[in-house]
């Protein structure tokens, strides 16, 4: 298929995207707007929020929409690494020797929510974030390559911190999206309740396929971008940073560590996603402005004072904005 | 394909244009303003001349120009400008830069926005003038109004409307000066011709000090005038004699006179209110003045082309008198009391001008060198036997062996001038020892009987003796008398 072809089917398809997913979940659209932009980046997704927000639900009716497998991981602190990626058993072949096979771990899909990621140890966590990085599992010296589109959903509690270990700034870089996912409205509630009352099964259609999602995934990626958005692009990133002579005046006063080059990476490729979902076909500053806050809300590190006076990583982001904004062009 | 990229903004560029003009109009003015100001501020102070202000034509067409280059509104200005009026998302900015890509999104990307373009009114796009803008040319505009008004109310207060007319210092000072040389003019011994020239000037110039239109170089038109004329009136007295110059000065004037009337009382009594006067005054400024007065004499001596020797003994005396002058400032310098000094140099002259109205001469020969001048006395009565001096002293280094004292010498190591101060102060200091200060004018302790018979360049003149103690001794009574009075400290 080519590309004009691909394209069209992308226009024609993207609004159907939502359409579907909107059947099982009520209300977080932007949530819903950034996890299907994770999917055709290929970035996975780090989904925080209280329980019973439809963190799970979400990630099941993409996997619907677009029909791809999807198998969910519960992380507990017994959890093991070979519970995440697999193991070689011992089995008899037809002949009757013993002989070890590996059965592959739930990772083997192309959709993996793994719920609660900071419950299990980090070893465990460490197994699931190097298939993330790599999209492959090494077990007994031997690499099995994951099926791509491979797309990582993590789920974490905000409450209940005990008993968890947080995962570090290394890893949480890996995920290109940290998508809170807020507690519904009165009015999203009602319809909650009232379509749940109706039946709680998951009716969203499956719209795309793999094949297709990877098209568009290629596609997305020559979306043209102005030099002038890649160097604001680039200052926003550098702003974080105390040492950078971009560096913004929140940044001293409350940011311990900024973010990575990734997040310059997972900005610009989110852009071009976004602006192709949105009918264009080149990047803007508003797109850049709105997934700066999921691209680095868990990439910089907030010192004591913000936590003392409450600076929320959002805060600080939209403060970055307004100060890189102003800056000439 | 840029051509078809000009087109789908060619509405929204002619919309910029205007702006971009009214923009370079505004900020043109302003500067022509300030310019302006400057301007104005300079012709308050006739540093230029109003044929300057023409400049300001082509300052403006000028700034105009540059303004309007740097606001001019080119493809990606006008691109930018697009995007943010009508929320385009960056479209016509990502098309303006792609505009010669023709890879697959690029050209999608620009036929879509050419599409969306063409949709879009461009009325909508508004002219922008900010505030400050506006606020920094209405400043401009008063502050030049300003000055300007400042300028143009100050000329007509200095050059139109009445002319009023303002006696400076100058001006007084001139009149003064032309009304002083009126006077000396009459005591100016000039020819008629140049004494009616030097009042021709004089009315002259008093005629332009009386005029309207008087400036600053009128009036130093004025004082040079002035200056020259005084100056002439000043060379006519100096080339006349020195005389004349001491009939400036009043008491001077009045010894002159009884010499001339060979009145030997009034001349005395002239001298000895110049003493009072001189020693009431007595300050290194009053004998300066009459160290001025040597110099005059000196350069009358110089000037008077044939002195007879009358004329040449009274300059000379009067030399000698401020020679000894001079004496006396150097004490003052030293901060040793002159009174003596001044007191000698008196009493010396008063001496010589009675012996010059009795018709005698103490300027008798020169050595045979012509270095020394010695006057010589024929001691008439009581006196030293080894000869004597004028000054009833011993004879002295330098004297002749006959007795005649060293009047004068030439050689500048030698012994100093009879009169000399310090020859004087050297006498009163021996003379203090001796002598007392007597009212008895017969006292022999100024050998008073002794009488000098003085020669007139070796003609021996009858009754021409003087009883030195005489003359002395009255002139010392009214010294005393002075002194007694207070007159004298």
């Amino acid at each position: 298929m080519n590309q004009a072809e691909t394209l069209k089917r992308f226009r024609e398809k993207s609004g159907q995207v939502f359409e579907q997913i909107n059947r099982d979940m009520i209300g977080q659209q932007e949530v819903v707007q950034h996890a299907v932009i994770a999917m055709i980046t290929g970035g996975n997704v780090l989904l925080e929020g209280v329980p019973g927000v439809g963190k799970t639900r979400l990630v099941r009716a993409i996997g619907r929409v677009f029909g791809l497998p999807f198998s969910r991981i519960q992380f507990t602190p017994d959890l093991m690494p070979s519970d995440v990626t697999g193991t070689n058993v011992m089995t008899r072949d037809e002949k009757g020797n013993t002989v070890y096979r590996f059965q592959p771990g739930p990772i083997f899909s192309n959709i993996v929510l793994a719920d609660e990621i900071n419950r299990a140890t980090p070893k465990t966590q460490s197994a699931l974030l190097e298939a993330m990085q790599e999209h492959m599992v090494s077990v007994a010296g031997v690499d099995h390559r994951l099926e791509e589109p491979f797309f990582v959903l993590a789920t974490q509690n905000p409450v209940e911190q005990e008993g968890t270990y947080p995962l570090p700034e290394a890893q949480m870089d890996r995920f290109m999206f940290k998508l809170v996912v807020g507690f519904p409205t009165v009015a999203e509630l009602e319809k909650i309740v009232l379509m749940t009352q109706q039946t709680m099964e998951e009716t969203s259609e499956q719209v795309l396929d793999a094949e297709t999602l990877l098209q568009m995934r290629a596609l997305a990626k020559q979306i043209p971008v102005l030099p002038e958005l890649l160097t604001y692009t680039m200052r926003l990133v550098s702003a974080t940073h105390e040492d950078s002579a971009e560096k913004a005046e929140v940044t001293g006063q409350y940011i311990a560590l900024g973010a990575s080059p990734r997040a310059c990476q997972a900005l610009i490729t989110a852009a071009k996603a976004r602006a192709l979902m949105d009918g264009r076909f080149n990047v803007s500053k508003e797109d850049i402005d709105t997934l700066a806050y999921p691209v680095l809300r868990h990439r910089i590190k907030l010192n004591y004072a913000a936590m003392a006076e409450r600076k929320t990583a959002d805060m600080l982001i939209a403060e970055l904005i307004r100060e890189v904004s102003a800056r000439k062009r | 394909m840029r051509t078809e990229i000009r087109k789908a903004l060619e509405p929204f560029r002619r919309r910029l244009t205007a702006e971009g003009l009214l923009q370079a109009a505004m900020e043109s003015c302003m500067v022509t303003c300030g310019a302006a100001a400057v301007l104005f501020a300079l012709w308050q102070f006739d540093l230029i001349t109003p044929a300057l202000f023409f400049c300001l034509i082509p300052l403006f067409c000028l700034g105009l120009g540059g303004f309007f280059i740097l606001h001019r509104p080119t493809l990606g200005r006008t691109a930018r400008r697009v995007d943010r009026t009508y929320e385009l998302q960056d479209r016509t900015a990502t098309m303006v830069h792609l505009a010669q890509d023709e890879a697959f999104f690029s050209s999608l990307q620009r036929q879509d926005t050419i599409e969306k373009l063409k949709q879009l009114d461009p009325k909508v796009l508004r002219l922008r003038f900010t505030r400050r803008r506006w606020l920094a040319l209405a400043l401009c505009v008063i502050l030049s109004a300003a000055v300007a008004a400042g300028a143009f109310a100050s000329a007509r207060w200095l050059r139109g409307g009445e002319k009023e007319y303002i006696e400076t210092d100058e001006m007084k000072l001139a009149r003064a000066l032309l009304q002083d040389m009126r006077e000396r003019l009459n005591d100016a011994d000039l020819s008629e011709q140049e004494r009616e020239e030097l009042l021709r000037q004089i009315e002259e110039t008093e005629n332009a000090l009386e005029g309207d239109n008087f400036g600053l170089d009128e009036l130093a038109g004025i004082t040079r005038t002035v200056g020259e004329l005084q100056s002439r009136l000043d060379e006519s007295l100096i080339r006349r004699g020195w005389i004349y110059l001491l009939r400036e000065e009043p008491h001077f004037t009045a010894v002159a006179e009884g010499m001339i009337n060979e009145d030997i009382p009034a001349m005395q009594a002239a001298l000895v209110a110049n003493y009072n006067e001189v020693m009431s005054k007595t300050g290194t400024q009053e004998i300066i003045a009459l160290m001025d007065l040597k110099t005059e004499i000196d350069e009358a001596l110089e000037a008077d082309n044939e002195p007879d020797d009358a004329d040449a003994y009274l300059q000379y005396t009067f030399y000698l008198f401020a020679d000894d002058m001079l004496g006396a400032a150097n004490h003052i310098a030293a901060h040793k009391n002159p009174d003596s000094v001044i007191f000698n140099a008196f009493s010396l002259l008063e001496k010589r001008l009675i012996s010059i109205i009795n018709g005698v001469d103490i300027i008798v020969e020169a050595d045979e060198n012509e270095e020394n001048i010695y006057f010589r006395q024929e001691d008439g009565g009581e006196g030293s036997e080894d000869g004597s001096s004028m000054n009833g002293r011993a004879a002295e280094e330098g004297d002749a062996e006959d007795g005649s004292v060293l009047l004068y010498t030439a050689d500048p190591d030698g012994m100093h001038g009879a009169g000399t101060g310090t020859r004087s102060q050297q006498h009163y200091e021996e003379s203090e020892k001796v002598y007392e200060p007597s009212l008895d004018p017969y006292s022999t302790a100024y050998d008073a009987a002794r009488e000098y018979e003085f020669e007139l360049n070796g003609i021996e003149i009858e009754n021409s003796h003087v009883a030195y103690g005489q003359v002395y001794g009255s002139y010392y009574a009214r010294m005393i008398e002075a002194i007694m009075d207070g007159r004298i400290p």
